[in-house]
Formats: C-alpha cells, structure tokens, sequence
C-alpha cells in the first residue's frame, strides 16, 4: 500500500455477516454430516474413477461366472464312458471264441498290411 | 475431532471474510448467501477437503470466488444483467458516523460495482485482506503480473472516481 489514498480504502470496514447466518449456514451443514455416516477405507481408494473399477470388478464376476458354468476338460480326462451290456457281451463272446481257437495266438505280421491295391496303383501312375 | 466442531471454528474464523468478498462480487445478499451455504455444504460432503490445506483462509476465498464466478456467468447468460447487477448500489461496507466517511463509503461501494469482477476481485483482495500480488495470483489461478495489473487499473479508476470526495475529507 504505498499511498495515503489506499490506506483510507483499506481502512472501510465491511458490514458484519449476519448473526442468523450462522445458525441458517450450519444446521444444514451439521445435519447433512451427522446423516452420513463415516465413509469405508476403500471409498478414498476408489473415488478417482468408480464406474471404472464397478466395470472392471462386474468383468471378473462375469469370468467367474461363466468359468463355473462351463464344463470342466480337465475333470473328464482318463476317464472312461460305461460300457452297456451288448458291448461287453459280445466282447465276451469274442474272447469265448479265440480260447476255443486251435493256435490262439494272432498270426504277427512282419510288415503292415497293404492298405489296398488302388492306392499303390495311383502312387505308382 | 468432530466436522461440526471443525465447521463452526471455520465459520467463526473466515466467514466475514468470505462474506465481505462475495458480497462485493456478487453484491447481491441472497446469492451472497447461497455461496456461503454452497461452500459449507460442500465442506460436509468432503470433511478432507481442508487436510493439508495450510492457508485456509485464502483457500476458502479461492472456493468463494470460482463460485461467485460460476453465479455471475449463470446470471449474465440468464438475465444479461449482470452489468446493470453489479453497479447496482449495494451496502456492503458498515456505516460509520461522519457523514461524509458515510458519503465516501457509499460512493465507494458504487465506484467498487462499477469495476470489472476481475478487477474487483483482486482490489478486494489486497486492499482489505492485505494479500500480497503473488497470494492474490494463487487465490486467483493468475499470474502475478496479472493481478498486479489489474490493481492498477482499478485503483486508478477508484482514484479518478473517488479524487473529489477524498480531498474533502482529507481538508477537515
């Protein structure tokens, strides 16, 4: 303030706030925090972007969701479908059949069986 | 601690202040009041809002102003009065008992509704919460120059306006 001009501006003193003010300003302000009660830890954590966390947390639940429903892969290796009563009778009328066989030991072939003359034929042309 | 205990000391200690800025921003007591009733409201909705704050009271003119602001653009693009609003004669200044201080205080308010906002705002600022150029540029989201520019601007306006009552005075 370098002149006596400012220093007499600076000396008007402003009317007083109203005294009803305060009581009119507060009530609002300290009812509004005693209805709300103290926010969780995780609420300061998320409050950058909620709608992005909500969208990310709503994708995890979604994975797992669907997760749950498929059917496992895993659970169904080695296992082995039940076999019905023709299958197993009628291997066992096969086994009857090669006990009963003169030399009830398969013939070994030395070399894997042709697999038929047309195939040779078109190799060959 | 409590936040009402926390709201009542802030209210005791700053709100003349910020009710003297506003008042002289918007010079309008209803909106005055909407501002400080906004500002505290807002204070409860997020009670950390001041943690760390080391300058409260230039942080609350800082909230105050970008408010008022928010109110005399909504105000100029409602009513396009905001001109006509501003120089209207307001009483925001205490009446003191010589008549002609009273005279120089209500020609002041006028000359004080005639200046630009911005200009209002930092004479406001430094000629009655005594802020530096550099406090006034922080309350303000300006640069100094700015703030100190402006001052001069208005100053001289006040200084022109205000000249013929002054030298009265200062003669008795």
């Amino acid at each position: 303030m370098n002149d006596e001009f400012e220093k007499h501006l600076s000396r008007q003193s402003f009317r007083p706030i109203p005294q009803e003010w305060r009581q009119d300003i507060l009530r609002p302000a300290n009812a509004a925090s005693a209805e709300s009660p103290g926010k969780p830890w995780w609420h300061e954590w998320l409050w950058p972007c909620p709608q992005a966390w909500g969208g990310l947390a709503a994708a995890w639940a979604l994975v797992f969701v669907l997760h749950a429903a498929a059917p496992s892969d895993s659970a169904n290796v080695g296992q082995v479908p039940p076999m019905n009563w023709q299958t197993f009778a009628l291997l066992q009328h096969e086994m009857e059949m090669i006990a009963q066989a003169p030399d009830s030991a398969p013939p070994s072939p030395a070399h894997p069986p042709r697999r038929s003359s047309r195939s040779v034929k078109q190799n060959i042309g | 601690m409590s936040s009402s205990l926390n709201l009542e000391q802030i209210y005791d200690e700053h709100a003349q202040a910020v009710f003297a800025f506003v008042l002289n921003l918007l010079r309008d007591e209803n909106d005055t009041r909407d501002v400080l009733q906004e500002l505290f409201a807002k204070f409860t909705r997020n009670p950390a809002l001041l943690d760390g704050v080391l300058d409260r009271r230039g942080f609350l003119l800082r909230l105050a102003h970008n408010q008022a602001i928010d109110l005399i653009r909504r105000r100029a693009s409602r009513e396009k009065k905001s001109e006509a609003l501003a120089a209207e004669t307001c009483a925001i200044f205490a009446a003191p008992a010589d008549p002609d201080e009273q005279a120089f205080a209500m020609a002041l308010a006028e000359a004080m509704g005639e200046l630009p906002p911005k200009q209002r705002a930092v004479t406001h600022l430094k000629l009655w919460e005594k802020l530096t150029f550099e406090q006034i540029a922080e309350t303000l989201d300006i640069p100094a120059n700015t703030a100190a520019s402006r001052y001069r601007y208005a100053l001289d306006k006040l200084r022109e306006r205000l000249r013929p009552l002054y030298d009265e005075i200062r003669i008795k």
